[in-house]
């Protein structure tokens, strides 16, 4: 079952204690990082930690998620897609 | 010492005013020492955008270091995935300086004291006197959780006191000089 991206942006503001912001209010195509939610690179490790407790994936190599943390779309994808193999 | 040192502000800050605080999207992240602070520092009322950023100096007391947040860290170690990584970047006791600083962009001079508030004030009127500030934030923090306070063998209490002494500056908002 492919995880919704509602949902994904609900584990990310629990995650990373967003305050005053919704689901709703984040775009699926906005960057994560520097611009859109302006991330930074403790949220990084903060969300490869989400990643493992959520959704049982492990990102042992950085380089292997940089892709996947483009926005929530590409992270629903990368998640789908780690389910799949 | 150079011309007079008055206080221009003071505050105070507790766990419950925490619930209620809005100081943005990001206020979240921080530990209970450093949300403390911060919000202690906003209630200050006073603009320092308005001030001089290198001549605003910050004093920070801590009353048991970070141990509340070093418990919390503690805790996570055997979660799946680990302790949180963000949580690890606050098990520093001059993390909410910091965080007092990047708020207002101050680049001053900074000071953290372990332990009692006793010389706060005096630190901070030193860096006054002798021309390394204009003014100095003085914030206190009493982040004594009851798992601290089992350990430290002392009364549990979590508020966090803010005052704001200058020297030369005006106008500034709320001077009681």
């Amino acid at each position: 079952m492919s995880v919704s991206t509602s949902e994904l942006k609900t584990n990310i503001i629990e995650s990373l204690k967003l305050q005053d912001i919704t689901a709703e209010q984040i775009d699926d195509e906005a960057p994560l990082f520097g611009t859109g939610l302006g991330l930074d690179s403790i949220d990084a490790l903060e969300l490869v930690v989400m990643l493992e407790k959520k959704y049982g994936i492990l990102i042992k190599d950085i380089e292997e998620g940089r892709p996947a943390f483009r926005s929530v779309r590409t992270l629903a994808e990368f998640i789908d897609k780690k389910r799949a193999a | 010492m150079k011309g007079s040192i008055t206080l221009a502000g003071e505050s105070t800050a507790s766990a419950e005013e925490l619930k209620s605080a809005r100081l943005g999207t990001r206020f979240g992240r921080l530990d209970l020492c450093s949300q403390l602070a911060v919000l202690a520092v906003e209630k200050l009322g006073i603009d320092f955008a308005s001030l001089p950023k290198d001549r605003i100096g910050i004093c920070l007391a801590v009353k048991a270091g970070s141990l509340a947040t070093d418990i919390e860290y503690w805790k996570g170690r055997d979660s799946v995935g680990g302790p949180s990584p963000s949580l690890f970047a606050y098990t520093l006791p001059s993390s909410a300086l910091g965080e007092i600083a990047i708020r207002h962009r101050i680049t001053g001079p900074g000071l953290c004291l372990f332990g009692d508030e006793d010389c706060l004030v005096e630190e901070a009127k030193r860096l006054i006197a002798e021309g390394e500030a204009d003014g100095c934030i003085c914030v206190s923090c009493k982040v004594i959780t009851p798992e601290v306070a089992e350990m430290l063998l002392i009364a549990p209490r979590v508020v966090a006191r803010a005052m704001f002494l200058a020297s030369k500056m005006q106008p500034i908002a709320g001077d009681k000089a």
